[in-house]
């Protein structure tokens, strides 16, 4: 383990090289460049906002940034799971070549995954100075571990996927629908009231890692509180349970994976 | 001071037979809850069989044997990109490989840029390869082309830019395949004399090549491999004669 995290760090220079390379072209044909990053959310949930609050009848401000939070999370974990998949695929010029680890290539997409969530909470931050700027404290204070914490969450999310879109090519397409599912019963958009109607509704909701993940994001920037030690305990232990299994894969495929390239 | 070494012990690499079964994940989720028959399934390719070799330093090897042989297997598993399934390999040394040199070029940046991308992928620090910059540009004859996207440039272009960075950088053991040849007939002499002061420099060399005169020129030593296994090995004059008279047969 020790050895291979080494291998990872003298390659360092080559992966930081790429993800560079992606946030380059991610941006490269526009002239707001980066910018676009922060603007897309911030002016999405305008939108959303303004047809949910018409809608639903919810209170604008704190609606909208229910919304810019839920939105940015999700983005990370869909650009993980879905769009990771081809991380691999992607790298089969280097994985040809060169060998080294194969986790090099989905840390590639994690660091720019990640750089894009940093920018995009922006946005977030500059909705919170408009709405409740005292709760930037805690959101500040917390921020940090809660970034490291989605990082290894995306790492371990996109190797997985990446081993299992490289050997099941329908990967893309089945995730997405599983993901839309997800997407239903967790509380990106929609808010807990309308999870405890029902109680099996409601105990999902509270066993649903996403809705902790999402409360370290919003307890701080929204309701200006810490986020509770149980919304820690299950960030962690879903980051443990994800690392073991992206970690026992990686070791059982890594040396293979070239043939299915 | 230690030596450079390759061993090979043993070793058998099989081409795992998924790669052509490939399945889905609804096929797979289907065939085991059994609604769907499982397709039938081809066999492993066992491309390296029982191989047993040891190379030392000082040591040019040269492989040569007919198409499908296992030559750029071999390489392959000697550079660890391709695992065997049972027996050793080890070695010592920094390894470089040199297959295709064209692989992994960005087209839409610039000749610069790639120049950086290619020399951060070989293992060089962005000083190193800052420095090495300028020469790469020299000898790949590119001028004011390096700036453009290399998207733009003729084939010709792009092959003298990836073999004048892929040689920029050298290794303890260094293994080629066919990578010898590369643009017009000017710059085709001037690239085999680059390429052979870098496999010069190099501790041992593993060379695979049809071109039967290079061989007897480099190396010391050669090969004849068929059908994953070893059937000549000695020295280049003789080796080369064997295979001339398995070719006529």
């Amino acid at each position: 383990m020790k050895q291979y995290l080494i291998k990872v760090y003298e390659t360092r220079y080559f992966w930081s090289h790429l993800a560079k390379c992606d946030l380059k072209s991610r941006f490269r044909r526009s002239k707001l460049g980066l910018l676009w990053a922060v603007l897309q959310p911030f002016f999405l949930t305008i939108i959303m906002a303004f047809v949910f609050s018409t809608v639903f009848n919810q209170p604008l401000g704190e609606y909208m940034l229910y919304i810019l939070s839920g939105m940015v999370v999700w983005d990370i974990v869909m650009a993980s799971t879905v769009a990771g998949g081809s991380c691999l695929l992607c790298s089969e010029q280097y994985i040809r070549q060169f060998n080294h680890p194969i986790t090099i290539y989905s840390l590639r997409y994690t660091v720019l995954n990640t750089i894009t969530f940093m920018i995009e909470i922006i946005a977030l931050i500059i909705w919170v100075l408009v709405y409740a700027p005292i709760n930037l404290v805690f959101a500040l204070m917390t921020l940090p571990l809660t970034v490291i914490l989605l990082f290894f969450l995306a790492w371990a999310l996109t190797t997985l996927a990446g081993y299992l879109n490289t050997k099941y090519r329908d990967y893309p397409q089945i995730m997405a629908l599983l993901m839309q599912a997800i997407w239903y019963l967790s509380p990106v958009f929609f808010k807990e009231e309308m999870f405890m109607s029902r109680p099996f509704l409601k105990k999902m909701f509270q066993l649903n890692p996403l809705t902790h993940i999402l409360d370290l994001i919003r307890k701080p920037f929204i309701y200006g509180e810490m986020p509770s030690i149980t919304n820690y305990l299950f960030t962690i232990g879903t980051i443990a349970v994800l690392g073991l299994l992206a970690y026992r894969i990686n070791k059982r495929n890594e040396k293979k994976i070239i043939f299915y390239l | 001071m230690e030596e450079c070494y390759i061993k090979m012990k043993d070793a058998n690499l099989y081409y795992p037979s998924d790669l052509y079964n490939a399945m889905t994940l609804k096929q797979e989720v289907f065939s085991r809850l059994k609604l769907q028959k499982t397709k039938e399934r081809l066999d492993d390719v066992h491309a390296l069989k029982d191989f047993n070799l040891e190379i030392h330093e000082g040591e040019r090897l040269g492989v040569i044997g007919f198409n499908g042989a296992g030559k750029s297997t071999l390489l392959k598993a000697l550079a660890g990109l391709y695992p065997i399934r049972t027996g050793i390999i080890e070695s010592k040394g920094k390894i470089r490989s040199m297959f295709e040199l064209t692989l992994g070029f960005d087209m839409e940046s610039t000749g610069r840029e790639n120049i950086i991308n290619r020399g951060l992928m070989l293992g060089g620090t962005p000083k190193e390869v800052a420095a090495k910059e300028e020469e790469i540009i020299d000898f790949a004859e590119l001028g004011q082309f390096i700036d453009y996207p290399i998207r733009s440039y003729s084939s010709g272009m792009l092959v003298r830019l990836a073999f004048a960075i892929s040689t920029s950088v050298t290794g303890d053991i260094l293994l080629v395949d066919e990578v010898l040849s590369a643009g017009d007939i000017n710059f085709q002499a001037k690239a085999k004399k680059r390429m052979l002061s870098v496999m010069d420099q190099a501790k041992i060399l593993v060379l695979v090549l049809h071109d039967m005169s290079t061989i007897k020129e480099v190396c010391n030593r050669t090969i004849l491999l068929d059908k994953g296994r070893i059937v000549a090995d000695g020295k280049p004059d003789e080796v080369v004669k064997e295979y001339l008279s398995r070719l006529s047969n």
